[in-house]
């Protein structure tokens, strides 16, 4: 039964498969200070969230109006105003295309941590919300970015019809220096030819697996 | 002699005993009858067939996982060569649904009953065998009959949660809110705010405690309750039971009386006291029927006695249904369906169209129909709001002007596939450099999405003219042809939409080929017959090329491997469908058919090898 399950899912989902990407980038400067972006494109898949979009319910969930999704993002959007050590918060919500636009400055890199927090926070008060995501040491010059298990522990959950929707999605690293890197670890991490950016990019099915993969400790020259 | 005699006599009552067909056992009180004909289907799948199939393999591997007892359908000791009823029978306080069956070989199915239960609760009573697994589900046997008995309690005397809002939702910890004085506590000294907290505190550890005694009362309020609910459901098991394995229901005339096709390989008979598309409203009312949300429900025109069976032919698999109406239905059904589709819309057909669906009915006539309808179902319901309803059909009847919008909506529609087709489709992406800067691009992919038109007969020529010109006039449509576009802006929909107004019927298509060629006279081309037939002899009528269907899907160049492989494996065994339904003598009827094909020795096997096909294709990925 487990295979006729399968195969009723794998029609049943047949139209829900669909592409993603989304771009985290990090500027980082000497001083410590900084910007990050965000950007979530689901513009590949456009035609499907339109589809998806006509009905009420998908797998049982209800499906929101572009209204509700325009309001929750910007609710997140909000909530990270208001952490200490962020400023200039932009957002931009492109809902024909459905491309999402987060970006703010800090003060210090782990301010992104709260940031991270309040996004994660927005919807699950029962998440581990101390975990860190960012830091970076101004003596040693080494930042790092830590991946987590949230995903993992959301995609454990889902449906196998739900699951359909990661196949092909792809996550984005970008951190930038202005200074040289001097040693880069990351599983998928590559270094541009200026040597000012570390850069990988990820299938989420393999952040389903294990978030660690988004683990970079970059040294600074 | 005598012996001779008295012998022929006991094998002949307990070979009738044994064979008693178990539909004597089902009461008038079911709502609900599903019978599986094993002598019919058994005619055309041996059990030599279903044990070597990979279906067979794969429900025993579900069912018992490791500890795999049988290795044969037989092994069950189950009579498949009896009929098997799945029944629903609702009671005041206690629904029971029930499965049952004839045991042929009693050693093998105590074997494998056993072996699965071995962890739950089994006795022996009244010369009946139980296995309970939980105080609302049983199996009960004896030596020849089998049931599998589930109980649902329905009444209100036990019910833990008697409305809705007495549950745990408006049980919370939460300590009441207390007002506050803002501007008195910046005014404290350090001794009166010390002072000022205990006193808080003190509040709401009092509060608490109260709410945690509160909520332990309500607590064994409702175990008590759930204790007697068990009780009470345990013995009306039981009761059913005691009356399920004697002649009761038979002697006292109370055994259920539809109609099943003993012929049949599968027959279903339901009787919808309510409208079928209402059932879909019970989650969402909380599991309490509300008759009023649905006033408007095209469903409440489905109301009555539904029959429908399955058959397994040589040539082709068949689901024959028959609706008989409730109350003044029939007759209202007999106008409303006396209409066939103008035939002119045959001509916007083609024979390379994926599939299609007509429908036909006298909009007049329906809206003279309704109020009487609506009347009719909620009196059922409630009497004491009989002036209400009547109240409604009146003022129905008074605001509808049943000419004019049969007018506008004369009652023909037909939805067309045409094809599902490769496109290319516009998206933005990132490109990187060599240091990774990246700029947002503009790209083209292809994308499979479908190409579909919806006709609609309408006489209101300039009201719909009025429509397009309002609609060009506020930018959302755009001239284009001898029709209309809508414009991007204004189109939510992953496709671009047509629309047209031609010799009194309303066009809307996807594509701008086919709005062309619908102004221009239709496709061009002569409609197999079978086809022509379906949809001008009938009020509805379905098709659909499922083989082209998935021949065109798997064109797709982007289709993941596991759904091509799928994809690929429904092509090669599923044939072409159709499905009609009519009005005839107060009935209606709705009969749905595929081909067998030519390979196959008849329906039974073509679905078994089918879903075989499936399994194994999964199998070896």
């Amino acid at each position: 039964m487990r295979r006729l399950h399968f195969i009723l899912i794998i029609t049943i989902s047949f139209s829900l498969t669909g592409c993603f990407e989304i771009i985290e980038e990090v500027k980082l400067q000497a001083d410590g200070r900084g910007k990050l972006k965000y950007i979530i494109n689901f513009s590949q898949s456009s035609s499907k969230i339109k589809s998806l979009l006509l009905m009420d319910e998908v797998e049982g969930q209800a499906v929101p109006s572009k209204e509700k999704i325009r309001y929750e993002f910007q609710k997140v959007v909000n909530k990270t105003k208001n952490v200490s050590g962020i400023s200039n918060v932009k957002s931009q919500s492109d809902l024909d295309n459905f491309i999402f636009t987060y970006q703010c400055d800090f003060k210090e890199v782990e301010n992104l941590n709260a940031v991270m927090d309040s996004v994660k926070g927005a919807d699950n008060q029962d998440l581990n919300l101390n975990e860190k995501y960012f830091s970076y040491s101004r003596s040693n010059k080494i930042f790092k970015r830590k991946g987590d298990d949230l995903l993992k522990e959301q995609y454990s959950k889902m449906t196998d019809g739900q699951k359909v929707i990661f196949v092909g999605a792809t996550y984005t690293c970008l951190y930038r220096f202005q200074g040289e890197i001097d040693s880069l670890k990351s599983v998928y991490g590559k270094m541009s030819k200026d040597k000012l950016t570390a850069f990988s990019k990820l299938d989420v099915l393999k952040l389903t697996e294990n978030g660690q993969y988004l683990n970079h400790e970059i040294k600074l020259k | 002699m005598k012996h001779f005699i008295l012998s022929l006599i006991l094998f002949t009552t307990s070979n009738f005993a044994f064979s008693q067909d178990l539909k004597e056992k089902i009461n008038d009180k079911a709502s609900f009858v599903f019978v599986i004909n094993g002598a019919v289907t058994m005619q055309k799948v041996s059990t030599r067939d279903i044990d070597n199939s990979s279906l067979f393999k794969e429900l025993l591997d579900e069912f018992f996982r490791r500890k795999v007892p049988v290795v044969s359908l037989d092994g069950f000791g189950v009579d498949y060569n009896q009929s098997m009823y799945f029944a629903y029978e609702n009671d005041t306080d206690v629904n029971m649904s029930y499965f049952t069956y004839h045991i042929n070989d009693l050693e093998s199915f105590e074997k494998v009953v056993k072996e699965k239960m071995e962890h739950n609760g089994f006795e022996a009573k009244n010369g009946l065998n139980v296995l309970s697994y939980d105080y609302d589900s049983k199996l009960i046997w004896n030596a020849n009959t089998a049931l599998l008995l589930i109980a649902d309690y329905v009444g209100r005397q036990y019910n833990e949660y008697n409305y809705w809002y007495d549950d745990y939702y408006y049980e919370t910890t939460e300590s009441a809110e207390v007002a506050v004085d803002y501007e008195a506590i910046e005014n404290m000294t350090q001794e009166e705010w010390e002072a000022y907290m205990n006193e808080v505190k003190e509040k709401e550890a009092k509060k608490a405690e109260e709410e945690r005694l509160a909520r332990e009362k309500k607590e064994k309020e409702r175990e008590e309750k759930r204790a007697k609910k068990e009780a009470y459901v345990n013995s009306k098991m039981w009761e059913r039971a005691a009356t399920f394995f004697s002649d009761d229901t038979k002697t006292k005339g109370q055994q259920f009386k539809g109609q099943l096709n003993s012929s049949a390989d599968a027959s279903l008979w339901y009787d919808n006291h309510i409208s079928f598309f209402d059932l879909f409203w019970y989650g969402r009312y909380m599991g309490y029927y509300n008759p009023y949300g649905s006033l408007f429900s095209m469903g409440n025109f489905f109301n009555g006695e539904l029959t429908a069976d399955l058959y397994l032919n040589e040539t082709d698999i068949q689901v024959k249904s028959e609706m008989t109406y409730h109350g003044e239905l029939a007759d209202a059904f007999g106008k409303i369906y006396s209409q066939k589709i103008d035939k002119q819309f045959t001509k916007y057909l083609s024979n390379s169209d994926l599939g299609f669906a007509s429908f036909a009915f006298d909009t007049e006539e329906m809206l003279n129909a309704y109020p009487d309808i609506i009347e009719q179902m909620m009196l059922r319901y409630d009497t004491t709001m009989a002036d209400e309803y009547s109240l409604f059909a009146d003022l129905f009847t008074l605001i509808i002007d049943e000419e004019n919008i049969a007018n506008a909506i004369t009652g023909d529609a037909l939805f067309i596939l045409n094809e599902v087709s490769k496109k290319e489709v516009e998206y933005y992406t990132y490109d990187y450099d060599e240091n990774y800067n990246y700029e947002r691009k503009l790209k083209t992919r292809i994308e499979l999405l479908p190409d579909f038109s919806f006709l609609m007969g309408s006489k209101e020529e300039g009201l719909i003219n009025k429509m397009f010109k309002l609609g060009v006039k506020h930018e959302g449509l755009e001239k284009v042809d001898k029709g209309y576009k809508m414009i991007d802006k204004w189109n939510d929909f992953p496709f671009d939409l047509y629309f047209a107004y031609d010799q009194e019927v309303l066009i809307t298509t996807t594509s701008k080929k086919q709005l062309a060629q619908f102004i221009n006279g239709g496709s061009g081309e002569k409609l197999a017959a079978d086809k022509s037939k379906l949809v001008t002899k009938n009020s509805g009528a379905m098709y659909l090329d499922v083989p082209t269907l998935l021949g065109q899907i798997l064109t797709y160049d982007d289709l993941g491997r596991s759904e091509r492989r799928v994809f690929t494996a429904m092509q090669e065994d599923l044939q072409s469908m159709s499905a009609k339904f009519f009005n005839k003598g107060g009935s209606t009827f709705i009969e749905a058919s595929t081909k067998v094909p030519s390979t196959e020795e008849n329906g039974a096997l073509y679905l078994l090898h089918f879903i075989d096909h499936m399994i194994d294709t999964e199998r070896n990925r």
